[in-house]
């Protein structure tokens, strides 16, 4: 019978957290591999397509954000003393700290040849990250690249920049190279990979902080009450995908229903926290929100902040039915005719029962 | 006997434990305080509104004072925002929310080649021989025909764009009158706040044109101008449109006369009033 394999660490839960099934119960690896596979591909297509062709309009000197412009001024106060040279300077630092503690390993980086070169360095590493080779060390460097170009120039990001930096920070303290990754190929790991759950209910918990917060605020809104949001906003001409005045409903239809989804949304965030207690509710609350992310897609231009949520619902998709498929069916292949069938290591090792998903 | 390496592990997942507390803690305490003073005024104006319950004190709690905000809001904002920051988690989240504009800003570049209101501090240009009609370039994010448009990419640019644009008034029926001191005070409070993103912004678009003409002279202004495009109220005329606000001057770079860094902005602002630029002290 194969036992599961157990990757990385797993919190020291107290009793009753301990007895907690969502937060202590580990569950299969496959759900954080497809969260860092989705994350990477898509910062990759990100920098490929956004910073790179733009890196010297975006950062280094004669740019939007030069050295020792707005941004350093604005967000970041650095250390008086530093690096600290004595005790006394660790002290002063620790008694008087900085009111701002936004960081980017790039201040005062004016060349265009660094700037390209961290570009370059940053997409090799979500290359890295996207393989699973060196997972780890591959996380670290796009995390840090991500924070500091992040940092560099506020001007040009939106919260998806947010929730990609937010999710960069899980998987770089995480196992998320336990699976589907060239480093468990190479460490010769088969069969069941477990992880500890906590990076994705830190996660979960983070995605509905973000709805329900957005919710809140939406509530004080004067245009989300009377369910006139969302014809601003696909009248706004800076963000709508297509023409408002193309609509090919009557002005009153197109109007009516912009209503009904503004107050669809507003609800749907507001109660989020309630949706998901009850499971079968959980998942209609669920695909409801990837839906709402599809139809920002379609309907708005706002880069890639729809494309960043939705990588957030990838753990809570199913994943490891994929591989148990692809054991059964390598399982199966090589049964000889005439033999006795293999047992099913997966089914063997009480799939169900210990490892209950989300 | 505990191995070294079991020592170090039991200590990883005790500092993992902290660590895991400290985020759930981190991420309720933060998303809590952003959305607390919003709710907390909104619920203050609209109890009090119109002095419906004017006989009636409100709380200490309310106007944000008191030993609530000062022994606990405080010190929990400072910590968990240091965190958030240094660790690039900002939770600051409120998507088209609480409230959504209705006026829609698009930067545009005017290039020209005269000295039409040239500054009494700066030198006189030098003027091209031929004479130049000014030129305006209308932002890529701009769509030629706004009734029948696709956009795709460009994102990061437009929010740039954004960044550096006055946001409109309201307006009655989509008629503005710029020469308002409230227009001016907008336009001043951009200038004041983002004077090198209005200037890398025009040397940018400047540098691009002058990569496309090489063979004309340079301009001796460079000129921001906004031009506004205000959604009707709901559900709006048949058939359907913007309310064009027009094309309004905001702000002025002079490439060829230097300001002086040290005591002023480093770009001007226009006073729709008066109709002239003027230098901004830093």
């Amino acid at each position: 019978m194969d036992k599961p394999q157990f990757i990385g660490l797993a919190p020291l839960w107290p009793w009753p957290l301990s007895r907690w099934h969502w937060w202590a119960a580990p569950v299969r690896a496959e759900r954080l591999a497809a969260l860092r596979i989705g994350l990477a591909l898509l910062l990759l297509i990100d920098v490929l397509t956004t910073y790179l062709p733009n890196a010297t309009l975006f950062f280094g000197d004669d740019s939007f954000a030069p050295p020792g412009s707005w941004d350093w001024r604005r967000q970041v106060e650095p250390p008086d003393h530093w690096p600290p040279s004595s005790w006394n300077d660790v002290q002063e630092q620790w008694n008087k700290p900085p009111e701002r503690w936004y960081w980017s390993a790039l201040y005062h980086v004016a060349d265009h040849r660094v700037i390209y070169l961290a570009v370059a360095a940053w997409a090799v590493a979500l290359v890295g990250l996207l393989l699973g080779f060196c997972t780890r060390l591959n996380a670290v460097v796009v995390w840090i690249l991500s924070t500091s170009f992040a940092n560099l120039n506020t001007n040009i990001d939106n919260a998806g920049d947010l929730v990609r930096g937010i999710t960069l920070f899980y998987l770089m303290l995480s196992p998320c190279g336990a699976t589907w990754s060239v480093d468990a190929w190479l460490r010769g790991r088969k069969g069941l990979v477990v992880i500890s759950p906590w990076a994705l209910r830190l996660l979960f918990l983070q995605m509905v902080c973000i709805y329900w917060c957005n919710g809140l605020h939406k509530t004080i809104g004067d245009d989300w009450q009377q369910g006139k949001a969302l014809y601003f906003v696909l009248g706004d001409l800076t963000l709508a995908r297509l023409s408002y005045a193309r609509s090919p409903l009557p002005v009153e239809w197109t109007y009516q229903f912009t209503r009904l989804l503004s107050w669809f949304v507003l609800t749907w965030e507001v109660t989020l926290p309630l949706l998901l207690i009850w499971r079968p509710i959980r998942r209609i609350a669920l695909v409801f929100g990837a839906l709402f992310h599809i139809g920002i897609l379609c309907s708005m231009e706002i880069g890639f902040f729809p494309a960043y949520m939705l990588c957030l619902y990838l753990p809570l998709l199913p994943w490891e039915y994929l591989t148990d498929r692809l054991a059964k069916k390598t399982a199966s292949a090589s049964v000889q005719p005439g033999t006795a069938p293999a047992v099913d290591p997966i089914k063997s090792a009480g799939r169900e029962s210990a490892f209950r998903q989300q | 006997m505990p191995t070294v390496t079991s020592v170090c592990r039991i200590l990883a997942r005790i500092a993992l434990t902290f660590f895991v507390v400290w985020q759930v803690v981190f991420l309720l305490t933060l998303n809590f305080l952003n959305v607390e003073k919003p709710l907390r005024e909104a619920f203050k104006d609209w109890y009090w509104k119109d002095d419906l319950h004017k006989d009636v004190a409100v709380p200490e709690y309310l106007i944000g004072e008191g030993p609530i905000h000062k022994d606990y809001y405080e010190p929990a904002a400072k910590y968990t925002k240091r965190w958030s920051q240094l660790t690039g988690q900002p939770e600051s989240w409120g998507l088209f929310a609480p409230t959504i504009m209705r006026v829609v800003p698009f930067p545009a570049v005017e290039l020209r080649w005269d000295n039409q209101d040239w500054p009494d501090w700066a030198e006189p240009p030098a003027l091209p021989t031929e004479r130049q009609a000014a030129i305006v370039m209308l932002s890529d994010n701009e769509p030629i025909d706004r009734h029948c448009y696709a956009k795709f990419g460009m994102f990061r640019i437009r929010k740039y764009e954004s960044e550096i644009t006055t946001p409109y008034p309201h307006t009655v029926d989509g008629v503005f009158n710029p020469a308002t001191p409230d227009w001016k005070e907008k336009i001043s409070k951009k200038v004041r706040e983002d004077p090198e993103a209005i200037r890398n912004y025009l040397r940018w678009r400047l540098e691009v044109w002058q990569r496309a003409n090489p063979q004309l002279p340079a301009p001796t202004q460079v000129v921001l101008l906004v031009r506004g495009f205000e959604v009707p109220e709901p559900p709006g005329p048949q058939p359907w449109d913007w309310y064009d606000l027009g094309e309004h001057h905001m702000a002025r770079w002079l490439p060829a006369a230097p300001i002086d860094a040290q005591k002023y902005q480093a770009v001007e602002r226009f006073d729709p009033v008066s109709a002239r630029f003027e230098r901004v002290e830093k």
